[in-house]
Formats: C-alpha cells, structure tokens, sequence
C-alpha cells in the first residue's frame, strides 16, 4: 500500500536528505501511480531534480508535514524581469523553487502551488541524493492554484510567467542546472491547468469499454451524480495504465501530470479506496477528472475536516 | 538551527489591518507601507528564546479578504497559537472579530492561544476602537490582548512572544499534549538541553516579501 515519504527526519538545511527518504518517494509514486514519470523508471522524476527534491523533503519534514501522500513536482527557478534579466538590485541571481502539489492524492491535477526561496545556494541546485551539497530553503508561500495562472512567457529562454488573481506578475527562468526536458514539464503542467484534461470514448488512443456505465451493474437508472461517481469505478486496470505514464508516447505527450494516473488513494485521504478519482463533465460536456476539483468531491465520503484542505 | 519547539501560529483578522506587516517587522525588522494583497499563506520564521529554550515560530500569515475566507479557514490544523489582528482606526475590523473568533474556535485545535491584537497604535489621531474595547472584548472571550504598531514596532515582539510564553507555559503545565502534532508544536532535537533563563529572542529568518 502507499506509505509516506519517511522523511523523518529534522529537515536540515545544510545536509543532504538520508537516502532513505527518496528510496521512500520513490516506493510512494511507484506503488500508488503517483508517479510523474514513467510507470517502469519511478527514479526518473528524481534524476531530473524534480521529483523527490529538496521542497518535497521540506515539506515532508516535521517541521511542516504538508502533503505527505501527495507527490511534488517542483523545479528551481530564477526570479528574473520580463525581459530575463535579474531583479535583485544587487544584481545577484533570485533562486527560488516552484513546486505543485495536491492537497490530498486522490486529485487528478495539482492544486497547490509553492514557493520556496533558496537561501544559499550549493553546487547542486537539483537536490539530488547523489550530490552532497544542497541549498537550505525557506517555504515563502502557498497558493491555491486555483488564484494562479501559469503559463510559458519564453519557451527559448525557458522562462515562466506566473500571475497572481491579484494581477502581480512574476517571471521565472529555469535554472540552467535544469535539462530542457524539465522546462516541457512545466510547459505541459501550464497548458493543462489552463485547458484542463479530459477522457473521452471517442479518443482513439485510449481503450474504453463501450459503456462507462453499464459493467458495475449499476442501475440505469442512475441520477447523475450517482453515474458522476460510478463512473469512476469503471476505470478498469487496462485503462489506468494507458492513463498512467509509460504506457506509450501519445500518452505521455497528452498527459503529462502523472496523478491522472489514478492514484490509488489510500489512507486517510481518500476512505473510498482505489480508483476513487473526482470525476466532473467538463466544460464542453465531456467527461473527465476537474481542473480544480473541489476536495469534497472525494469519492467515499467527506474526509476528515482537518485533513480535507478547502482548496 | 536546533530548536527545543517548534510553534505553528497563524495570523487571522480583517484584510488590510496589518497582518503582514507585522510578520515582516517581526521576522525582518522593517515596515513596508505598501503590501501586495495575500493569497494563500505566506510564511515566516524566527527562532526565540523561552526559559532558555529554543522555540522556532513558524508563522502562517493568511489572506484576509472574505473571499478568501474558506481558505483561511483550512489553515488552522495544527496551529498552537494565533494572532486575531484588528485596526484600531477601522471599526468595522473589530465588528468582525467575532466572526473571526468563531472560525478560529472551530477549525483550531482548543487549546489553541489566541492573542487579540490591535494594529496601528502609532495613528492615534484616527482611533475609532478605544483600547479599554480591545480589552474587554478579550476578557470576554478569554483572549491576550495587545495594541501595536507594525511601522514603529511598538510592542510587535512582545505580541509574539507573550503568545509563545503562554502557549509554553500550558506545555508545562500539561496543557498541550506535545506529542500530538494536531497541537501545532514539535518537539525539536534540542528539547533536552539549555539551562539559560528568561525570555528574548535572537536573530531571525526572513519573512515573504520582496521577492516571490
């Protein structure tokens, strides 16, 4: 079953995290299909520095305890003008970590973003295991991503524009420790927050049963939110892995947030059990896991009241 | 840094009664008149010292706007400690203490110190809540209660830690079961040690601001 990053230990700054934390992580994702990455290399999120990082082990930390079931994708950024150049009127880069996250693992999409802010920086911005140094970091802020529009300013200088409901604006280029691959995550991440995902029958490249509906033996007659709900229960095994990561390259070029994988939910978060994904009909009346699903549309009931985060 | 506690506090009350600014005069020293709208939570940290101990605050300061209000409201888990603010220039920010105080009541763990703060002592000439009212309302509900200036930082420390004493003093008296997290303190590696006596505090760590 899926545990929690053991990330018992005290967060500090300056020293790497145990081994065992990712070893940790990387069981989590692999075993709940949390996974960001390819179902088969659950390791790869955490070479590319952007699975199992320094925010992730944060926020794991006792210190905070945030999220523990939920996976991080986080990435370092530098907080730069809108035309690329530093803001810091020292003239000294501004590092900070981006990072989204689910308030609880059965979402489908993220819907936390964070910000960290590096305090010093290492050789190693990527807080990867086999690096022994490592920037100390200070959680700077939490947003619902429902408040946030993310989206590419500059793919050719790998740069970022993040807006606030407020109107503020900010720009943020990827580190250059980071490979090119990273920044078409956080492109991909952007485009989906903006348009949402759905599943459709219709799409070729997923293999549906004709009806969603009927092979649970429910009741045709149904009310809606009933069929809402049932439906779910009708992602079989076979349907979960061509929505998951790895199960071929149309796939993961269409989905790359790895929780639509179905998370398997287990634990205090999602008391329904497997497969418990929020389902809701999209905008143009398909149907297909919210962009910002309310929490309370957890399957199995409403989660305990300090655990369910109104996001 | 080692600490012997660490104390979650979150920072309610009305949007623009200096919720921020005090945090930033807390953890940074300084005043920043104009502050961006809070969305979400910003965080600050600083370690002080309590009867010789360590105790890390670790401050969640939260938006104040109503419709950000459901938000705000799933942020109280596992906070030892908050600070309801008002602004003593606007009544109608006292008017709203008891909603906040009844928010603050039903999502936060019972024990939970709340320090009644009203902000922005320095502009006396624009008074519209009498201090005598910022008292009795805390007696009332049984709430510490302090005015401040988060531009001159009169007072600003000790609103911190007069809450930090309390919220220690209830640890001693088994109050708080700190082995409970629901309770928002964490007992750090440095619990066991220090001697040292009486309450000040030490340098801190930053606060959200300036940069993202």
């Amino acid at each position: 079953g899926a545990s929690p990053c053991p990330a018992a230990h005290h967060f500090s700054s300056t020293r790497p995290a145990p081994e065992g934390c990712m070893a940790g992580c990387r069981r989590f994702h692999a075993s709940s299909g949390c996974s960001l990455f390819l179902a088969d290399d659950p390791a790869s999120g955490v070479h590319l520095g952007v699975e199992g990082g320094i925010l992730c082990q944060l926020l794991r930390s006792p210190d905070y305890n945030l999220f523990p079931k939920s996976a991080v994708f986080e990435s370092n950024f530098i907080q730069v003008t809108k035309q690329g150049n530093w803001v810091d009127i020292h003239n000294a880069p501004t590092l900070v970590t981006l990072g989204v996250t689910s308030s609880e693992p059965c979402l489908p999409l993220p819907n936390v973003l964070l910000i960290a802010r590096l305090a010093v920086l290492g050789e190693s911005p990527l807080g990867r295991a086999d690096q022994p140094q490592e920037p100390s970091m200070a959680l700077s802020r939490l947003l619902p991503l429902r408040y946030v529009r993310l989206s590419v300013q500059d793919s050719s200088r790998r740069l970022l524009r993040v807006q606030v409901v407020t109107g503020k604006v900010y720009y943020l280029r990827l580190h250059q420790a980071h490979p090119d691959a990273v920044f078409m995550l956080w492109s991909r991440l952007a485009d989906i927050l903006q348009r949402g995902l759905s599943i459709t029958t219709k799409d070729p490249a997923i293999h549906v049963p004709h009806s969603l509906v009927l092979s649970v033996g429910s009741s045709s007659t149904s009310s809606p939110a009933q069929v809402r709900r049932l439906g779910v229960g009708f992602i079989t095994p076979g349907l979960r892995r061509q929505l998951t990561w790895g199960s071929g390259a149309r796939e993961r070029d269409r989905m790359p947030w790895g929780p639509l994988s179905v998370p398997t939910c287990q634990g205090l978060g999602c008391p329904g059990g497997p497969l418990s994904v929020p389902m809701c009909q999209g905008p143009g009346g398909r149907w297909g896991p919210s962009l910002f699903p309310h929490a309370g549309d957890c399957p199995g009931g409403p989660l305990h009241p300090l655990v369910l985060w109104d996001l | 840094m080692a600490y012997a506690y660490l104390f979650k506090y979150i920072i309610i009350g009305d949007t623009g009664v200096g919720k921020s600014c005090l945090l930033l005069q807390f953890t940074d020293k300084r005043f920043q008149p104009v502050h961006d709208l809070t969305i979400g939570v910003e965080f600050g940290a600083r370690m002080i010292t309590i009867d010789g101990k360590q105790i890390k605050l670790q401050i969640w300061d939260t938006a104040g706007q109503e419709s950000f209000r459901s938000i705000t409201r799933s942020y109280y888990r596992g906070a030892a400690g908050a600070l309801l603010v008002y602004d003593i220039t606007r009544r109608d920010t006292f008017n709203h203490l008891t909603t906040w105080l009844e928010d603050a009541r039903q999502h936060s763990n019972s024990n939970m110190v709340i320090m009644l703060i009203g902000n922005k002592s320095d502009l006396e000439s624009r008074r519209e809540v009498k201090k005598e009212e910022g008292e009795a309302f805390a007696r009332e509900h049984g709430l510490i209660f302090m005015e401040t200036s988060a531009k001159t930082a009169s007072n600003v420390e000790e609103a911190f830690i007069n809450t930090a004493k309390e919220i220690y003093e209830k640890i001693q008296e088994g109050v708080f079961d700190i082995n409970n997290e629901a309770n928002g303190i964490k007992i750090g590696p440095q619990h066991a040690a220090s001697n040292a006596t009486l309450a000040g505090n030490q340098g801190g760590q930053q606060a959200g601001g300036g940069c993202c």
